[in-house]
């Protein structure tokens, strides 16, 4: 898990957001100074880094797999590729409602050990790109919000609304973990 | 300048160190000008001969580019480049005896080797155009177009002038031609890729030299291979290979001169030298990928020993029937113009007539055959000297993308096709078009999928020489007969059969064929053991038998030990079939790595599990005191499955055609609950389990009463099971797209497959399928 934060410091201003953070007492794990995608799932704002997102699209006839957990929404076929699609909100433990014109699929590209993996998130809605500076960033707060923490980079905050960032690499990882555990 | 040179190091001994100044031996330095009347060669190979014309475009459009790079005078490597080029161009134009070629490469490279900057790049242009000429005219078989001495005097001329310019002493020393290039990896893994191709075709040269040892096109061509494997290891300082190269082409070279007879020990030996150099390759591409340093082969020495015996010890020479190319009489009858009788009567007329007359006009003499016949066969004969075939080398990621791009094509095009909204209200002269597009897009599919497609030939020679190893080994007799070897398949397929295939082998020869010739005269059989391996198309997929003619699979044997690795219990019926295919089953055999002594069915399993990997199928026959056969069944590429569409529920799965038997719809009798063992379905008195695919995939909304809905049989080795499926949709050709990446491990699929409409389909797993269905 170490290995996974220290990989996300990849560039000098996060490096020197570190270094202040450390010297503040905070841990490395932190959220990249940027532009970020937002988008809504229940009434809760998110953010993916928008170097991740490869584009956002509207919802496609999902082909489920059988013996996947339950937030491994299926496959689709994007333009002739076939990529796994997840709903944010069973990852997220959060109730699951039926889709609407607004929920979309945010195509995603994270590094891992297979290579870049393209996967699509499922979300109610996409809101817009926000930039988010170094003041803009606070830790994770380690109670009081419904989701799990595991995943968030940190809370910006943009214009007084709260956005969650999150750690788009660790919930592929976690969802690798979890699959091969039940596949066996 | 002259002194300038020889203080660096010589660059003649950079690229020969420790040559035994036997360099050149086969590349005469006498200038003679009656070889401009000579088209082809004697003594050449056709083949050869227009593979290495064929070579030259490329060769020549390098050498160009290098003579650019020196005018330029930006890249110091340039002149080291074009002198490996042109000493390599020396070497197979001396092997091919293109003496004008040879005499014009060795000119440049004195030429080259004397010069520092600047280098008269004009002679150097002039000498790449006249090679081009020349070539031309060697591959429309005509005389010189313009005579070599005019470019060597030009060539001399260049180097005078240049030398007395040069004469002013020079501040730093630059010779280009002293880096040594055991540095470079590009180089390097060049040349690992060329020797891994050259040895292997020395591998079967000299099989056939072997059972003709008086075979001059083989031992040119053995000879030839080891000459260019001496040429590129002495430039990249590979001391041992060309050492051990250098030995085995004196060797050869006596056999040439037919000073020897390269049989018996001889040709041992040089397989001996093929074994080292593959090893010593393979060694030189793994210190190439982990940097570490290479490991001396303490052999060699011993080796280059015994080479140095073989070559000097005086074997009589035998007198052995020149062979050249075909003959007019084969020809004739290969076209059934005449039979072999006549042209055998024909040929000792022919003789005892003495007489100057040639074979055809004998036969037409006699009225075996017409005039027109003969001219033909004539024809033919000449056209077989020089056939020129044009190719490209292109990366193979390149085409993999090709091929992808053309399976997306496919699908837009059934999508657009298939859709029913594009024929509402639209004219004939629309649906004409479209129809047209679905027929070009076919061809574009099946005309990319032969790009990917090589030949078994590689992997057959492989096994050939395989097989001789063992049969030595073994001391065993066998008659090895390979067919089919052009039989083209996926080259992805080609690169994952070779250990399946070798397991086979082994298993033919070592346990297959009886251990005693005395065991086979009594069983009524010829002394040598026959061993088959063939390739064959059948029902678009291919076919690979290996057969023996051994004593078969003993099945009581196999009964024993798979009860007593409790494969099976002693209340299990099983069928002969059934008992063979047990060898197939993981456990069977203990031994986890295949040895020569271990038991018939070593590594069955893993022969099965990598077959199964390409989707192919293994099937086991034997007939007692006979033999047995393996044939693996293996589909034409990987890239495309045949499948079945089935519906469950509202889902839809593909299931690969290859492992259906049949599918029946279930009728009430057939079936029963067997209590512990689930659902039973009864075909025609075989009775199997039947699994509700619904049930194993969780899919809900799926028939429920098994006689509405539909009972595909389907096979993995010795299992027999039944799927449960609402409907059949159709049959269907698919392009296969992985699962895994980004989804961790799917159960029970093995891809998945987009469909005419533009949804997703998924490929079962019929292996998989059948284990979570008897697992869980």
């Amino acid at each position: 898990m170490m290995e996974n934060r220290t990989e996300l410091v990849q560039d000098e201003v996060s490096q020197a957001v570190a270094a202040i953070k450390d010297k503040a007492g905070l841990s490395v794990d932190t959220a990249q100074v940027g532009k970020y995608l937002t988008f809504k799932i229940a009434d809760e704002t998110y953010g993916v880094e928008i170097l991740k997102v490869q584009e956002i699209i509207q919802l496609l006839d999902i082909t489920r797999v059988p013996k996947m957990p339950g937030f491994v929404r299926g496959v689709i076929n994007l333009r002739g590729k076939v990529i796994p699609v997840m709903s944010l909100r069973k990852k997220f433990g959060i109730e699951d409602i039926p889709d609407t014109d607004r929920t979309c699929i945010i195509v995603i590209n994270v590094p891992s050990s297979e290579g870049v993996i393209t996967m699509g998130l499922v979300v109610d809605s996409v809101s817009e790109v926000l930039d988010i500076g170094a003041d803009a960033i606070q830790e994770s707060p380690s109670f009081g919000v419904s989701v799990d923490t595991t995943f968030i980079l940190g809370m910006g905050k943009v214009d007084k609304k709260v956005v969650i960032l999150l750690d788009i690499d660790r919930i592929l990882s976690s969802q690798e973990a979890e699959t091969i555990v039940k596949g066996v | 300048m002259q002194s300038i040179v020889r203080d660096g190091v010589d660059p003649k001994e950079v690229e020969f160190p420790g040559d035994l100044g036997l360099k050149d031996e086969n590349a005469p330095e006498v200038s003679d000008s009656d070889n401009d009347e000579i088209g082809l060669p004697a003594n050449v190979d056709a083949d050869i001969f227009s593979e290495f014309l064929d070579n030259q475009a490329g060769v020549l459009e390098e050498v160009e580019g290098h003579i650019l790079a020196i005018e330029k005078g930006d890249n110091p490597d340039s002149i080291s480049e074009l002198r490996r080029q042109l000493h390599t161009l020396k070497g197979e134009a001396g092997v091919l005896g293109l003496v004008d070629i040879v005499d014009v490469c060795h000119a440049t490279e004195d030429f080259l080797d004397k010069e520092n900057s600047p280098v008269p790049t004009d002679t150097l242009f002039a000498v790449k155009d006249w090679l081009a000429l020349r070539f031309e005219d060697y591959r429309s078989s005509r005389k010189a177009s313009e005579p070599v001495d005019a470019i060597l005097s030009k060539l001399s001329a260049s180097a005078a002038e240049t030398q007395t310019q040069a004469s002013e002493p020079k501040e730093h020393n630059e010779s280009p031609q002293a880096v040594p290039f055991e540095g470079d990896p590009t180089l390097l893994s060049d040349f690992i890729s060329e020797a891994k191709e050259h040895l292997e075709s020395v591998d079967v040269e000299l099989l056939n030299l072997e059972g003709d040892p008086g075979n001059q096109d083989a031992l040119n061509a053995v000879f030839r291979v080891f000459h260019t494997m001496k040429g590129t290891a002495g430039f990249l300082s590979l001391d041992d290979i060309k050492n051990l190269a250098h030995a085995t082409e004196t060797l050869l070279d006596r056999a040439r001169k037919e000073e020897i007879v390269l049989a018996g020990d001889a040709i041992d030996i040089v397989f001996d030298v093929v074994d080292t150099m593959k090893r010593y390759v393979a060694d030189l591409a793994t210190s190439l990928s982990s940097g570490e340093p290479l490991v001396r082969d303490d052999e060699l020495p011993e080796l280059i020993l015994k080479i140095k015996a073989v070559a000097s010890g005086d074997a009589l020479p035998e007198d052995v029937p020149e062979q050249t190319d075909k003959k007019i009489g084969e020809i004739l009858v290969e076209s059934k113009a005449a039979t072999p009788d006549q042209v055998n009567e024909a040929l000792a007329t022919q003789k005892t007539e003495a007489s100057k007359k040639k074979l055809g006009q004998v036969m037409v003499e006699k009225g075996y055959t017409s005039a027109k016949e003969v001219l033909g066969a004539i024809r033919k004969q000449q056209a077989a000297k020089v056939q020129v075939k044009d190719t490209v080398k292109v990366d193979t990621s390149r085409i993999d993308l090709l091929v992808d791009t053309i399976g997306e094509l496919v699908i837009a095009e059934v999508m657009v096709t298939q859709d029913p909204e594009v024929y509402q209200g639209t004219s004939i002269r629309v649906q004409k078009n479209l129809r047209q597009l679905a027929k070009v897009a076919r061809e574009l599919q099946e005309v990319g999928m032969t790009m990917r497609m090589v030949s078994l030939r590689a992997i057959f020679q492989k096994m050939a020489r395989l097989v001789r190893d063992l049969a030595k080994k073994s001391g065993k007799k066998i008659n090895f007969v390979m067919s089919g070897e052009d039989t083209e398949i996926d080259r992805s397929v080609v690169d994952k059969i070779g250990d399946p295939l070798i397991h086979l082998m082994r298993n033919a020869v070592d346990h297959g064929i009886e251990s005693s010739e005395e065991d086979r005269k009594k069983a009524g059989k010829p002394e040598y053991g026959a061993v088959e391996l063939r390739a064959f198309h059948k029902g678009g997929n291919i076919y690979i038998e290996v057969e023996d003619d051994g004593g078969g699979l003993d099945k009581d044997a196999i009964l024993i030990k798979a009860k007593e690795r409790g494969l099976i219990t002693s209340e299990d019926t099983l069928s002969d079939q059934e008992i063979i295919n047990l060898i197939l089953e993981p456990g069977f055999s203990t031994a986890k790595k295949v040895s020569d002594v271990s038991g018939r069915g070593v590594g069955m399993d893993v022969v099965k599990k990598n077959i199964e990997a390409l989707r192919g199928r293994i099937e086991v026959s034997t007939q007692p005191g006979k033999g047995s056969t393996f044939t693996m069944i293996l589909p034409l590429t990987l890239a495309i499955i045949d499948g079945m569409v089935v519906r469950v529920g509202p889902e839809r799965y593909i299931i690969p055609t290859l492992s259906i038997i049949e599918s029946i719809a279930p009728q009430a009798d057939m079936l029963s609950m067997v209590t512990g063992k689930g659902e039973m379905i009864s075909v025609r008195g075989e009775l199997m389990p039947l699994f509700r695919l619904s049930r194993l995939f969780e899919v809900s909304g799926a028939k429920e009463d098994p006689t509405t809905g539909l009972a595909v049989i389907v096979e993995d080795g010795m299992k027999r099971v039944a799927v449960l499926v609402d409907e059949l949709i159709g049959q269907q050709q698919t392009v296969i797209k992985g699962l895994s990446k980004g989804l961790g491990k799917t159960v029970g699929l093995s891809g998945a497959s987009i469909m005419a409409d533009g949804r997703i389909g998924l490929i079962l797993d019929v292996p998989g399928v059948i284990k979570m269905a008897t697992e869980a």
